[in-house]
């Protein structure tokens, strides 16, 4: 394995090759930059498939552990190639995960996930969707009314279960599942068309 | 369950309160159905697209590390205990092996006995 020079550090500027091939020489701030300019790829791609955010952190950890001990690294490995690339490492992490875990209750979504990315093309996502959307969700997140960003934001980034949202909102189950899935079609709709779409989220669901 | 009831489902549900049986029959009928397939495909990436923007990922290069220097030890604790095992074995066969050719029956050494007595 190659080496570099004493006290040599890569800034967070460098390219994902260069801080790579620096990671694995032991140079634990250029893994840092890794992790932190890819990090949300990975954990949003394993969350979406799995129930349990213990699951989703463990298994984050496990595709940066294989990205760190990985002998074989895609050429070219700049921001847009290495994005396939980890996700793809994240994909083999989700089945070995339904493959080990006989709890079915917990990996039945996962299973399903994985059927589908199978029947769709299983193609890993073009780098630059990802950049795309990041760059428009801020304005579609901000055209929802208080309640469903609220509610959102307690699901998406709290990582709250609906009944304890419900719990906070003093709203039954249902009707903050409902406050959800309003947003969350309203944020579809102002992703694909570009244009926020003015929506109240079920404000009074 | 019908193709309808399961794209509502999967529309008003979160995947966490999806019982393994609603998932059962929509893995069955997904293999089937393209307007299923393409709701979960969207559902899926609208999960993902409000994660990624919004979750906060729980992975620090220190407890990815930490986790790498646990399954190495680990690997190191496995491969002491196989050798040591290996090691017993081989310890023991040697052992036997010396004892059945050096050891004598009493009934033989008896023998020896008398006839260098003779």
């Amino acid at each position: 394995m190659p080496s570099l020079p004493d006290n040599q550090t890569l800034a967070p500027a460098a390219d994902d090759a260069g801080l790579l091939a620096a990671a694995q020489c032991g140079d634990h701030a250029a893994f840092t930059v890794i992790i932190e300019r890819h990090a949300k790829l990975v954990h949003g791609y394993l969350r979406a498939r799995l129930t349990r955010s213990a699951d989703a952190e463990d298994l984050g950890q496990e595709v940066f552990l294989r990205v760190y001990t990985a002998k074989a690294v895609p050429r070219g490995t700049m921001d847009l190639a290495m994005r396939p690339w980890l996700l793809g490492i994240a994909r083999n992490v989700l089945r070995e995960h339904v493959r080990a875990t006989r709890r079915r209750r917990e990996t039945a979504w996962t299973a399903l996930c994985l059927d589908v990315e199978d029947l769709v093309g299983g193609g890993e996502p073009d780098g630059g969707v990802f950049d795309e959307v990041m760059g428009k969700l801020p304005r579609c997140l901000e055209a929802l009314g208080p309640s469903a960003r609220q509610a959102i934001d307690l699901y998406y980034q709290d990582d709250l279960r609906m009944r304890e949202i419900a719990e906070r909102f003093k709203r039954s189950e249902g009707a903050v599942k409902l406050l959800v899935h309003r947003a969350r079609q309203a944020v579809r709709r102002c992703l694909e068309s570009g244009q926020p779409v003015a929506n109240d989220g079920g404000e009074d669901a | 369950m019908t193709s309808e009831q399961l794209r509502a489902l999967i529309e008003q549900q979160a995947p966490a309160d999806l019982t393994p049986e609603e998932c059962a029959a929509l893995r069955e009928v997904v293999r089937t159905s393209p307007e299923l397939l393409r709701d979960l495909a969207e559902r899926i990436q609208i999960e993902e697209f409000l994660t990624q923007a919004l979750g906060r990922p729980p992975i620090s290069a220190e407890r990815v590390l930490e986790r790498l220097a646990r399954r190495r030890a680990h690997t190191i604790g496995v491969r002491t205990r196989y050798g040591l095992l290996v090691c017993g074995v081989v310890v023991t066969a040697l052992g036997a092996l010396v004892v059945t050719r050096t050891w004598r029956a009493p009934g033989r050494a008896v023998e020896v006995a008398r006839h260098a007595a003779e």
